[in-house]
């Protein structure tokens, strides 16, 4: 399972300039690849883009191929094929992602049937497996209520025993423990890593959080303004980041070690999806920023197949 | 209001009780006998998740929801028990700042209206003074002038909160609750009000009582910090015993949980299963069907909060926990 993004743009016709793009990437199979960045970003535009799940409003340009499949090119109905064999999603909101007058157990056995032959009883034992591999405690009575009778995370889980219950290969997890209390979001996390590893998933886990992405992923594309300003391992990111947005975003992120220090934030604002200045987009609130910064920048490969949208690269080296 | 030298209470909560009745259900009891004092210009962490009772704590302190029993002072004068109001609050020296910066702000005025608004209830000024006043908070907070005349819409949520708190100042308040005030923001705007904060806090003597489920906005400008579950205060300390050497099984917990960047999560202790309902308890220490030290006296019998090294702490345990934890090799 390998994912690749060429070119990808999202546009609607109310912009001239595309909402999201070109955003180019490649997730390897087994891999969990972490998207991040602020509200605005495009990271859940993008995560959306890979399924088609986008509104109808949006467009889509570019190339998506999945496992060499070129998914842009499909009709709906081809569409409805891969997503839920090959692609599934997780949202943020569980609770609104499941139907609220089915039971979870029929949602559950809903996907089950699209996907596989089992029925009957076969179908059932399948359900109350996924919900039992989910780590739903009395699963035999549980199927039987309904999502608002589930808290959050349980909902959550639900949602994960959906998306292994469809065998899909590549998960887009979007946001999926924003809505949750810090211990249930150690529990989903750990669950779903858990669950990859164990069915060799390949993930994308979209998140505003750095520290979760951090601490889940093993390779980190950044996002501002529409574009991937900076992508490599989680380490390389973390540590030694090259693009000055990624770092102003490391530095403004807390690490636990320091009470009382105040951390900087990033003056300014982002700007408005569509009405992207010129050149580098991060220039007008960047503290490197000059006369070169003004000429549309490239997303260049550097070193350890990391690449970095700055046309500083080469003179700063690791800014700090 | 005089401001208050350091090392005196701002603010002393004394044996709090918020009870909601619920149709066809008991009630819940929100806040269970809690007891916090602030000491002046302090900031004051309250933490917990949901259903912890932090909010709730918040709102009974701000005269927004009458507490069923205790008492509440402010600089050693105690205010109205039982039907106190948030005008009495406000005229004690307590404002609040929400979480929603745009439902908080009324959106047919302009800033300047919104912010003078306190001056015109508070101290019946009138006329051209309000915009006036306005506008030197304005400037205090980090705003241009030219935002006076803006409506809430055309303001970010960063700058919406900025308003928020510059309300709350223009009633010259000695205590600020800061209910979430920060979490709905971006990393890099969050960063900016809690420095807007801190500086505030300085400039005109402010104690703050900070809640949050924010541990990153805690570690920077806390000094104090109170953990509520299922409400029930279970430690409760200077920010550094309480952060960097949690004592209690739930906040070893729930400091554990928090991702950071630069080290892995160190779960000495992981909560089990989910929180319980709030409207029925456990009874004994309320956390004890997700602590991995339960023992039979915590089913039973509900922890006192005592001293322990540094902070207070609410666990029959606690010693036991603690030689084993310690031995086990933090890492």
């Amino acid at each position: 399972m390998v994912l690749k993004l060429e070119g990808v743009c999202i546009s609607t016709k109310y912009a001239a300039q595309h909402l999201v793009g070109p955003i180019s990437f490649e997730v390897k199979a087994g891999e969990i690849f972490g998207i991040v960045g602020e509200s605005g970003s495009g990271k859940t535009l993008t995560g959306l883009a890979i399924p088609r799940l986008l509104p109808r409003q949006l467009s889509i340009s570019g190339q998506i191929a999945l496992d060499g499949q070129e998914l842009t090119v499909l009709t709906e109905h081809e569409m409805r094929q891969v997503r839920g064999r090959l692609v599934t999603v997780i949202f943020q909101e569980p609770a609104s992602a499941l139907n609220p007058v089915f039971t979870v157990g029929e949602q559950i056995e809903a996907v089950v049937r699209a996907n596989t032959q089992l029925r009957g009883q076969a179908l059932k034992d399948r359900m109350l497996e996924l919900l039992r591999r989910v780590g739903i405690p009395d699963p035999e009575q549980r199927s039987r209520a309904y999502p608002h009778q589930f808290s959050g995370g349980m909902c959550q889980r639900v949602m994960i025993a959906m998306a292994l219950a469809s065998g899909a290969r590549l998960l887009i997890a979007d946001e999926p423990t924003t809505a949750l209390d810090v211990t249930i979001q150690a529990q989903i996390v750990d669950l779903l890593l858990k669950l990859a590893a164990e069915e060799n998933l390949t993930v994308i886990f979209v998140s505003h959080d750095l520290g979760l992405i951090a601490e889940t992923c093993d390779r980190i594309a950044v996002f501002y303004a529409g574009q991937v300003v900076e992508v490599g391992t989680a380490a390389d990111i973390i540590y030694r980041p090259r693009h000055p947005y990624t770092a102003a975003l490391v530095g403004a992120t807390p690490d636990m070690s320091e009470v009382g220090v105040l951390l900087q934030g990033i003056p300014g604002q982002p700007p408005l999806a569509g009405r992207w200045p010129e050149g580098c987009r991060f220039r007008n609130r960047c503290p490197h920023a000059h006369d070169r910064c003004v000429e549309p920048q490239a997303l260049r490969e550097v070193d350890n197949g990391r690449g970095v949208r700055c046309v500083l690269v080469d003179d700063v080296g690791v800014i700090q | 209001m005089t401001s208050q030298a350091h090392g005196s209470i701002a603010l002393s909560v004394d044996d709090l009780v918020v009870r909601f009745k619920r149709p066809r259900a008991s009630d819940v009891q929100a806040i269970s006998n809690v007891s916090i004092s602030l000491p002046a210009q302090s900031t004051l962490a309250l933490i917990g998740e949901s259903g912890s009772g932090k909010s709730t704590f918040a709102r009974a302190v701000c005269g927004l929801v009458p507490s069923t029993t205790g008492r509440v002072q402010v600089a050693g004068v105690e205010l109205q028990q039982g039907g106190m109001t948030a005008r009495d609050a406000g005229a004690a020296g307590i404002q609040m700042v929400v979480q929603d910066s745009g439902g908080a702000l009324n959106p047919r005025w302009p800033i300047w209206r919104i912010i003078s608004e306190p001056y015109r209830l508070m101290q019946k000024r009138r006329g051209t003074e309000l915009r006036t006043l306005a506008a030197k908070i304005l400037d205090d907070i980090g705003l241009p002038a030219e935002f006076l005349d803006r409506y809430p819409h055309q303001l970010s949520g960063g700058q919406r909160q900025r308003v928020n708190i510059a309300r709350a100042l223009a009633a010259e308040p000695t205590i600020i609750a800061l209910d979430e005030a920060v979490s709905a923001l971006d990393l890099s705007v969050r960063n900016e009000i809690l420095g807007l904060l801190s500086r505030l806090k300085q400039s005109r003597e402010l104690t703050y009582l900070f809640i949050t489920h924010d541990m990153g906005a805690v570690v920077q400008i806390a000094t104090h910090v109170a953990v509520l579950y299922l409400g029930k205060l279970v430690e409760n300390g200077p920010v550094r015993e309480v952060v960097q050497q949690p004592k209690h099984p739930y906040t070893r917990a729930l400091v554990g949980a928090v991702p950071t960047i630069g080290k892995p999560r160190a779960a000495t202790v992981v909560a089990q299963g989910e929180a319980d309902d709030a409207g029925a308890p456990p009874p004994g220490c309320r956390f004890h069907r997700r602590c991995p030290f339960v023992a039979d006296v915590c089913r039973t019998t509900v922890p006192e909060l005592t001293a322990y090294s540094g902070r207070q702490v609410a666990c029959h345990r606690i010693q036991e926990i603690d030689d084993l934890l310690s031995e086990g090799g933090r890492t």
